[in-house]
């Protein structure tokens, strides 16, 4: 069965005539540990998109089944605490906790969930993404492309099975763009993570599994990058 | 690092800075708390011992209850002392004498003296054929302890052995709330004698005389104050039970309607400073919430439920409070010390009994509880508030919380920076209801706190008039000759005397219809006159200037069952006056009223035409502060024997006035202080709130000018809404409470429109106002343009 499952997804921001309709009846599937991108215009829906997948925000009409469940038809505890179990987020803007060092940012939504970190997993995590010597420095001692491996290590963390990746490079130059690149996917097909992730560089879409363009809130699927 | 709310503390070190505001905020209302309740329980705790002293050491005494009930009162477990008391001849109506002199008789019971009242020397005895005089007796006379002198009584004679004398003078004149002193306060030509409850009993009997028996009653330590109150009562429901209001109240057990009035107003004042803390911290926690939105927004997104969000806020709060509220305690109980050490340092008096360096416990625990509960009661809206942060917020790194614009600014009418600083403030209503409940809440403490300084100014009125010396009529004496008068005022030590002469129940008609067909006439000297209006005795409407020398004008003292008003005339025994004005009140009864009683007041010169009589009923002195005893004694001389003389010297003490004053106007001082921190604060923390935005105009071209004109017209808009709703909900508490507190105790005072205090309101917002946009738009403009722009 594939992981990710959207059904006809439309989200439409006011009524009448000033109505937006950011997604237009948005379908696909998405097998499990695939890596997929999203490639479109500013504005064209893809973020909209990203946020109905991860159930941040909820549709105007379609389904989203992430590993069978319906996320919507879940209460807003439930669903958060679904959210924090089965979903991780890297954001463009790293969004660390600045007051924290690298290791205490990595367990947090371990903690969230009163669970205790696995020494051994969190030990591997930090020396995949090669930083096992910054373990406890603060973000505000890292370069960038530290900091979104950070985010990166917290968003794997607690092993979900699908990880939402909005721009993670968008703030990155291209060195540190293709480092941390590399080192999403190999973490992603190690621990067998569905991952989708949203860009612009269209160099790093072709990187992907599957591309789907968004454009005007329709999603078209491009398949595999020929180029 | 063992659980995510680990965070606050690691949080709470970084962010000091952002805290700081929140934590003063906490601060301030435990200081307030602790502060008040600290000083009112070392108040208490001095003036329930002032109470023991001077009023003695007792909680209820009942009358008309007989010998057995009394017995079987005495022998409760929780009375642990009990007397009889019993008085005649206080007014000089019976023939009792020693040496020709009037005296007083009082009978106690032993416990009386050792255990109820302090003023008895601790070395002197009370048996039958015993007694203890009032000190006045020494000179009057001319005895001491040992002599025996002689009672004379229209029966026959009792010799008694004088064991000593009672200590202090009209210190004890505090009486215990029944109206009645039970220190045989004895004035001018009269002595007292306490003798023992036999003794005085044997002489009434032989005389076939009775008193007015009172079983005086000491409840034990141990004993819960309510409950043997009522069980008293139920006991004897024939009694009457008179309270030692102070120390019943401070017991808990009052049901004095005085004490019942005091409880409610200081629970209400209670909650108005709890609510004053919880708009004051609540509105700091928001704007530190919205500063914080995208955090809020990337917890939720890593998968914090609300709850915990609320959680987290919540113990967030609570952490503040852990330094917060020492430090709030300290302050206060720093803040009482200081107060005190004022007290003892500029007024003395009783004040000196409080505690120098006393603690609390009471006013600690009421800072602490106070602390925790504004806390608490605060968090729950920005905590929620919190809570509702979407995880977008974090994904969009926008969301700015409760900045969501629903109008444009109306930028056709105003400058484009007025109409962005007013749209900023009512943007957010939850915000604008904030900062508009805090400006609100400061003006109608205010407004209520006028109301207690016009109360203490007319319980305590500071009088031109007051007087250290009357001397008056004996019975039946002659009416003092202006002579008189003069020869005082060359006296060592006098600084101003005055007289007034009296004609009584004066046939009269009147212009309108009026319910009386007499009145009384009194004069005064001009220096009396020329005080009336700095007094404030006069009402307005009227033309003082008429009633010198002999014009044909008076004044009348109003009262409502008094008809009279500026304008109408009267006619005495031929001669026609006119009525020039009104007083306030009558200054010669207790309660202000003349109860329906005509009473003109005219000048000397007018008053001799009327009545033809040139001799005072009463000439008062003033004496020079620097006077000493000898002065005062000298005056007693020169009229011993003619006059009554009256020594009223600590009566007019005006220590009381000035402390509770002080009191009152420090307390007006913490009010406002903290109102003014509270608008400082709020409009810092609205423009930290929006530090980008700024940023961003001023990258586009806005001036320092235009910043701090938008920044001004933000907080103006605060303050406006503030003064509106403050005033509309103030006035009409200020006019209640001044209808409970003052018209219905004094009903010549109504209620006016509080236009100075209303006056000095707006002026304090303004300059608060001012000082609150001074600090944040300079911040703003000495920051880097790129730095705002970053900051968030």
């Amino acid at each position: 069965m594939d992981l990710l499952q959207v059904e006809h997804i439309c989200k439409t921001y006011g009524s009448g005539e000033t109505a937006v309709h950011a997604l237009k009846d948005v379908s696909f599937s998405v097998p499990r540990g695939e890596f997929v991108a999203i490639v479109g215009e500013s504005g064209s829906g893809k973020s909209t998109l990203l946020n109905m997948i991860g159930a941040l925000d909820t549709p105007t009409s379609g389904r989203v089944y992430i590993d069978g469940k319906d996320t919507f038809s879940m209460k807003e505890k439930a669903l958060t605490i679904f959210r924090r179990r089965n979903i991780g987020f890297i954001f463009q803007a790293f969004n660390l906790i600045p007051e924290l060092s690298v290791e205490q940012n990595m367990i947090f939504p371990l903690l969230l969930d009163h669970r205790r970190p696995n020494k051994e997993y969190l030990d591997e995590l930090l020396n995949v993404l090669g930083l096992k010597q910054r373990r406890d420095h603060l973000p505000s001692q890292l370069s960038g492309g530290q900091q979104q491996r950070v985010a990166i290590g917290r968003a794997l963390m607690t092993r979900p099975s699908l990880v939402l990746a909005d721009e993670p490079t968008g703030n990155l130059d291209s060195q540190n763009s293709s480092e941390v690149l590399a080192l999403f996917k190999e973490t992603a097909r190690k621990y067998e993570q569905t991952v989708i992730m949203i860009t612009h560089n269209p160099a790093i879409a072709c990187t992907a599994d599957r591309v789907f363009q968004v454009s005007d809130g329709v999603l078209k699927d491009l398949g595999r990058c020929r180029t | 690092m063992k659980s995510y709310l680990s965070l606050i503390r690691i949080s709470a070190k970084v962010r000091r800075r952002q805290n700081r505001m929140t934590l003063l905020c906490i601060i301030s209302a435990v200081f307030l708390v602790t502060g008040i309740f600290s000083m009112a329980d070392l108040f208490i705790r001095a003036e329930t011992a002032n109470a023991r002293e001077t009023g003695g050491n007792w909680h209820i005494n009942l009358e008309n209850i007989q010998e057995k009930e009394a017995a079987s009162i005495a022998r409760r477990p929780d009375v642990s002392a009990s007397s009889w008391f019993d008085m005649v001849n206080i007014h000089r109506d019976r023939d009792y004498t020693i040496n020709g002199i009037q005296t007083v008789l009082g009978g106690v019971e032993d416990p009386f003296r050792t255990d109820i009242m302090t003023y008895f020397p601790e070395d002197a005895s009370l048996k039958q054929g015993e007694a203890i005089l009032t000190p006045n007796a020494r000179t009057l006379l001319g005895v001491d302890v040992g002599d025996v002198v002689t009672l004379d009584t229209p029966t026959g004679s009792y010799d008694l052995l004088i064991t000593g004398f009672r200590s202090g003078n009209s210190r004890y004149a505090t009486d215990s709330g029944t109206g009645e002193t039970t220190a045989l306060l004895v004035k001018g030509e009269q002595v007292g004698a306490f003798l023992h409850i036999k003794t005085f009993r044997e002489i009434l009997a032989a005389n076939e005389d009775e008193g007015n028996p009172a079983y005086y009653v000491q409840f034990s330590k141990k004993a819960n104050g309510r409950r043997t109150l009522t069980e008293i009562r139920e006991q004897f429901p024939e009694a009457r039970v008179n309270e030692h209001m102070i120390l019943l109240a401070a017991v808990g057990a009052s049901e004095n309607p005085m004490a019942k009035n005091v409880y409610p107003l200081v629970i209400v004042f209670c909650l108005l400073v709890l609510l004053a803390g919880v708009l004051m911290i609540s509105g700091s926690l928001s704007s530190a919430i919205v500063q914080r939105t995208q955090f809020f927004g990337m917890m939720r997104c890593i998968g914090m439920t609300r709850s915990q969000v609320i959680h987290f806020v919540e113990l967030e709060a609570l952490n503040w409070c852990k330094t917060g509220i020492p430090a709030g305690i300290i302050l206060g109980t720093m803040a009482t010390w200081f107060l005190i050490a004022f007290m003892h340092r500029f007024i003395g008096g009783e004040f000196a009994r409080v505690a120098s360096f006393g603690i609390s416990p009471v006013g600690m625990a009421s800072g602490a509880v106070a602390g925790l509960l504004t806390v608490l009661l605060a968090v729950r809206a920005p905590a929620k508030r919190a809570a509702k942060v979407s995880p977008v917020a974090a994904v969009s790194g926008s969301g700015d919380l409760g900045m969501r614009k629903h109008h444009r600014a109306s930028t056709h009418l105003m400058k484009i920076e007025t109409a962005l600083g007013i749209s900023h403030a009512v943007s957010s209503k939850k915000n604008l209801f904030l900062m508009t409940g805090s400006f609100a809440l400061s003006i109608i403490l205010f407004l209520s706190f006028s109301v207690l300084v016009d109360l203490l100014g007319i319980m305590l009125p500071v009088k031109s008039y007051s007087s250290d010396i009357d001397i008056s009529l004996l019975e039946n004496g002659e009416l003092a000759d202006p002579g008189l008068a003069e020869q005082l005022r060359e006296m060592p030590g006098v600084k101003n005397v005055f007289g007034r002469r009296l004609a009584a129940a004066v046939p009269a008609e009147f212009s309108v219809e009026v319910d009386r067909d007499t009145v009384d006439i009194l004069s005064f000297d001009d220096i009396q006159l020329d005080w009336l209006q700095g007094d404030g005795d006069i009402r307005s409407g009227g033309d003082l200037k008429k009633v010198y020398k002999d014009q044909g004008y008076v004044l009348c003292i109003w009262d409502k069952d008094v008809p009279l008003v500026v304008g109408d005339q009267v006619t005495l025994q031929g001669s026609k006056v006119e009525i020039a004005g009104m007083m306030t009140s009558n200054p010669f009864s207790n309660n202000g009223r003349t109860d329906g009683d005509v009473i003109l007041i005219c000048s000397n010169e007018t008053f001799i035409r009327l009545t033809g009589e040139d001799r005072y009923s009463i000439i008062s002195v003033q004496m020079e502060p620097a006077a000493s005893d000898e002065d005062a004694e000298a005056i007693h001389d020169l009229v011993r024997g003619r006059y009554e003389f009256l020594d009223r010297r600590e009566e007019a003490d005006q220590s009381t006035l000035f402390a509770f004053s002080l009191f009152l106007y420090g307390f007006l001082a913490i009010i406002a202080m903290i109102s003014v921190l509270n608008i400082v604060n709020s409009i810092s923390m609205s423009v930290s709130a929006r530090t980008r935005q700024y940023g961003a105009m001023r990258a586009v071209g806005m001036d320092g000018g235009q910043l701090t004109r938008m920044i001004a017209a933000e907080a103006a808009t605060y303050a406006l809404a503030g003064c509106a709703v403050g005033c509309g909900a103030g006035l009409p508490l200020s006019r209640l409470l001044y209808a409970r507190l003052v018209t219905a105790h004094f009903p010549y005072f109504t209620w006016t429109l509080p236009v100075s205090s209303i006056l000095i309101i707006l002026l304090f917002i303004i300059t608060a106002t001012l000082a609150a946009v001074y600090a944040p738009s300079r911040r703003i403009r000495n920051m880097a343009i790129t730095e705002t722009i970053n900051e968030l």
